[in-house]
């Protein structure tokens, strides 16, 4: 059907279509959304996109996302540097943020050992994290990959490394969403959620 | 007319993330063998689906078809999920490995519930944390058992004489060689205690898994071998073998 359009409107179709989670409809529908807008509207968009390519990089010190020479959590000088986070994706650092709840600072590895698709701990940032704990004063790592088994087989080679250097190393737990019903919750999270219960 | 769903039960043999909150699943189920479905919205913490659709997951799911995409995991019922729960990383490697195997080794909606049987038995095993190599030579073996590729090690394929030790494992010819008959074929050599171990572990009822134990050089003859041997018959190696040996702390 999308060849009825113009050779241009194809082509946006197209590219947009290339977006994760954008299928040819949603495309199509973006695609006229946008030729909808003024000139200045699209000015604006298309810099916004070039900017935050040419500007954003990964922090050199933790991995995660940012415009500056550092980013702002490894350059803010309130941050408990004995307390280290390990997380998968720059993506992640946002999600522990939100909560509020973390005050030391954080290694990303940029993905998770996958036996099945191949990737290695060598493809991942571990020589850098454990150069970080030979190097800064840190005394807990604390290591949040996701509970699913590529995150737990990251999380076991991790500890396995970290604990031969002395650190403290801990795993986020795992459990009952808030707002979750017992009722809903599959037999593996409740099995956890039991073991990793605390007194009150 | 074909129903608009489905009921599996089966294991999840492979689980990848597919555009913002969904997976991919690929299921090893009892009815059809192994099926590729979508679940909408797993990644979500609040999914009903998470658990279910969980690499190494086991459990009953109800699939919708669908006309323009893949089955439609429409509900999921978690039983047991195969990652270990105290485990170490080598658990988790042959627990993928052997996941991987079913994956290279199935057709799409072609079943095979013998070898079903066989894969909870070897990843039971693996869970158990004791001697995952042996559950994962077992599965090996039963894959081949399958496929219609058991190697013969009774005699020399070629001259048929009892095949004198040690003997080369060829795929081509569908056993072993002796060493006359192999001169000018490829393949990996095997001792006399490798081949009779590999036998017993072929024929052992399940629940004597246990039973049998090897020295780490016969493990690694086994090994060589039968990744040799089975790289010829499926579609591809798989990739989590490079981790099954990765030095652990």
């Amino acid at each position: 059907m999308t060849d009825l359009y113009p050779q241009s409107l194809r082509r946006l179709i197209q590219e947009l279509s290339r977006l994760p989670g954008v299928g040819p409809k949603s495309a199509q529908r973006l695609a006229f959304y946008l030729l909808s807008r003024d000139k200045a509207a699209l000015h604006r968009f298309s810099e916004a996109i070039l900017n935050a390519k040419d500007m954003v990089h990964p922090c050199p010190i933790c991995g995660g996302y940012t415009d500056e020479s550092i980013c702002p959590i490894c350059a803010d000088p309130r941050r408990d540097r004995r307390l280290l986070c390990v997380v998968e994706q720059p993506r992640d650092v946002v999600s522990m943020e939100r909560s509020r709840s973390f005050q030391g600072v954080y290694q990303v590895l940029g993905g998770a050992i996958s036996p099945m698709d191949g990737i290695g701990p060598e493809q991942l940032a571990i020589a850098r994290l454990l150069r970080r704990v030979d190097e800064e004063q840190i005394q807990e790592v604390v290591v949040a990959t996701n509970p699913n088994v590529e995150g737990e087989a990251t999380a076991l080679y991790i500890a396995g490394l970290l604990k031969e250097k002395g650190v403290a190393v801990s795993r986020i737990a795992h459990g009952l969403p808030v707002g979750g019903d017992l009722e809903f919750a599959d037999e593996a999270t409740l099995a956890l959620a039991l073991a990793d219960r605390k007194p009150m | 007319m074909k129903e608009k769903t489905f009921r599996l039960s089966g294991v999840t043999i492979r689980s990848r993330d597919y555009k913002d909150g969904d997976k991919v699943i690929t299921l090893f189920s009892l009815e059809q063998g192994k099926i590729t479905a979508l679940a909408k919205g797993a990644r979500k913490p609040t999914a009903s689906l998470r658990g279910a659709v969980q690499l190494l997951a086991q459990g009953s799911y109800l699939l919708a078809r669908s006309r323009s995409s893949l089955p439609i995991v429409a509900q999921a019922h978690q039983e047991q999920s195969f990652l270990p729960p105290q485990g170490g990383f080598r658990q988790i490697a042959y627990a993928s490995y052997v996941a991987e195997l079913s994956d290279l080794a199935l057709v799409e909606g072609q079943p095979a519930p013998e070898l079903y049987r066989h894969l909870l038995i070897a990843l039971s095993w693996i869970k158990l944390g004791q001697r995952p190599e042996a559950a994962a030579r077992y599965y090996e073996l039963q894959i081949l058992q399958e496929l219609g590729a058991f190697p013969d090690f009774s005699a020399c394929q070629n001259c048929g004489k009892p095949a004198p030790f040690p003997a080369v494992l060829s795929p081509t010819a569908g056993g072993l060689l002796c060493p006359a008959c192999a001169a000018s074929a490829a393949g990996p050599i095997l001792s006399q205690g490798a081949v009779l171990t590999l036998a017993r572990l072929a024929a052992l009822p399940a629940q004597r898994l246990a039973c049998l134990d090897w020295s780490q050089n016969l493990g690694r003859e086994m090994a060589t071998a039968m990744a040799a041997y089975l790289d010829y018959h499926l579609d591809g190696q798989p990739k989590s073998r490079a981790f099954l040996n990765l030095p652990t702390p």
